[in-house]
């Protein structure tokens, strides 16, 4: 794998190109009854996403990219960025500063690259393999946390947790201190700086995980699916994130039971 | 009312005072193993309170005051203050910013005045009996929505529904709506006065949580009652439900009622 600096260097461009485009479209107007087709969250995921491929095209044009919402260009590539304009599209349209852009960089699949960015708090998470995670440049680190009953945990929602899966989630709130819910992916972010210690969700797709994985690792936590493989870009999106191995594995544990 | 004007510049005042205390507390560390957390929040809840309590008790101090910390003083006068410095302070702890500092004046029980103040993104909802309502000093107004399946719906977690009523109350209506959306403390009563969500409900509130959002929701052109339909008062029961739109809101009441009434 080449050196990842010119890469980063390229990662934060298209961050600062989503920016504006998020803030253009953050709080304006939605009618209740609007069609999901014209929202502006569509318009803005769009928009945002057609930006970010402009500028790896033009920069890297061997790169692939696999992105939300206009396909897949080249993913056989050595490398693959996977993008996210907004993730959390319904607090976005609900005016909720919880969403980000996620953006990612697979090496051969596994994600080596990742940056959680809030347009509206100013806050952008990195995350690098081999490197300390930082958050608007400043180093931060995972807090101990030995087991799931002494842990924070979040969630977006829990009638996101269907069949099995509910199970699995009703073991998880039940068994931990605190359960949280609704911050998308900034819950990966509050977990890197120490405030939260666990995060579980079902059903994601490789542009909403690939991205943490890097700032969930280098700020000392694990990230895993919920058999405790590691994830890659192929990965099915069954994902828990916690910022201490001990209690990672607590939470690997729970589920397995609750699911047997 | 003719003169909440002086009784606005109070509320500013008490707000702009919680805000330097919440910064300095805001994501700290704390070794979760220990009780540390609490007691870092109490810490702040209290030097806040007791800084509001102050400011009223110097200027105001025929007017009582009703807060989460401190015990209660002089409730029988015509003007109480309820104060919640931190409200959401789970949120709080975790960095997340949907924790609000509220401050409602309640006129002979009834808010008046109430603020929404949330420190981090710089944002305060101000609501007046009578008067639109603002965010930072600009009026908002609610959305139209006319029925509950087309409604976003907030609340902070299921899992603080735990009487029987009350979790009888959130499936159904949850079940009812089209978006649910979790996590939102009182930052919910101002996404709805901007028009951004249509119906909140919770459960297990105390007043100092609800009297704020009143004026705040009712001056948007929203409603806000308990579940059974009647006004917010400094006495109010634990459930409360706002709505943006009151077409939506009587839809809500009628499927917690019947969903109560089947438990």
């Amino acid at each position: 794998m080449e050196n990842l600096d010119p890469f980063l260097e390229i990662a934060h461009k298209l961050a600062d190109a989503a920016r504006p485009v998020v803030r253009k479209y953050y709080r304006t107007p939605v009618a209740v009854d609007v069609k999901a087709d014209d929202s502006p969250v569509t318009i803005a995921d769009r928009e945002v996403e057609r930006t970010m491929r402009d500028i790896l095209n033009a920069e890297l044009p061997d790169h692939g990219i696999l992105g939300e919402e206009h396909g897949r260009e080249n993913v056989d590539a050595e490398y693959v960025w996977v993008l996210d304009p907004i993730d959390g599209t319904k607090s976005f349209i609900a005016g909720k500063p919880s969403f980000a852009t996620l953006i990612a960089l697979c090496h051969k699949g596994t994600p080596v690259l990742g940056i959680i960015d809030q347009a509206i708090t100013d806050e952008r998470w990195v995350g690098v393999m081999g490197q300390a995670s930082t958050m608007n440049g400043v180093e931060i680190s995972a807090r101990e946390c030995e087991e799931l009953k002494s842990a924070t945990f979040f969630t977006t929602a829990p009638e996101l947790f269907k069949g099995d899966a509910a199970k699995a989630y009703a073991a998880i709130s039940k068994n931990c201190r605190v359960p949280m819910y609704g911050v998308d992916a900034y819950a990966y972010g509050l977990t890197a700086l120490g405030l939260a210690d666990t995060v579980v969700e079902t059903g994601m797709q490789a542009y909403d995980f690939c991205a943490l994985v890097p700032v969930v690792e280098g700020a000392g936590g694990v990230m895993t699916d919920w058999s405790g493989k590691p994830l890659d870009i192929d990965s099915a999106g069954d994902v828990v994130a916690s910022g201490d191995a001990r209690c990672h594995q607590d939470v690997l544990a729970t589920i397995k039971a609750a699911m047997a | 009312m003719t003169n909440n004007a002086p009784f606005l510049d109070m509320a500013h005042k008490l707000a702009d005072a919680a805000r330097p205390v919440l910064q300095s507390y805001y994501r700290k560390p704390l070794d979760i193993d220990e009780k540390g957390d609490a007691s870092l929040v109490t810490d702040a809840d209290r030097a806040i309170e007791r800084t509001m309590r102050d400011l009223i008790n110097a200027e105001l101090p025929d007017h009582g005051i009703l807060g989460e910390e401190y015990g209660p003083e002089n409730l029988d006068a015509e003007y109480v203050w309820i104060l919640d410095p931190i409200d959401g302070t789970k949120s709080f702890i975790t960095g997340k910013p949907s924790f609000n500092t509220l401050i409602a004046l309640c006129r002979n029980g009834k808010p008046v005045l109430g603020v929404i103040d949330q420190a981090i993104l710089d944002e305060r909802w101000i609501g007046v009996e009578g008067q639109p309502t603002t965010l930072n000093g600009k009026a908002v107004t609610a959305r139209e929505c006319q029925h509950l399946k087309d409604a976003t719906i907030f609340t902070t977690g299921p899992d603080l529904f735990v009487e029987e009523k009350a979790i009888a109350g959130y499936e159904a209506i949850f079940g009812a709506a089209r978006q649910p959306i979790y996590g939102i403390d009182s930052y919910g009563y101002g996404l709805i006065a901007m028009g951004f969500g249509d119906v909140l409900v919770e459960s297990n509130l105390q007043p100092y949580d609800f009297c704020a959002a009143v004026p705040v929701i009712e001056g948007a052109g929203g409603i806000i009652t308990d579940w059974d339909g009647n006004a917010l008062t400094i006495h109010s029961g634990d459930l409360v439900i706002a709505s943006g739109d009151k077409r939506a809101h009587a839809e809500g009441l009628a499927v917690l009622q019947k969903a109560i009434a089947q438990d």
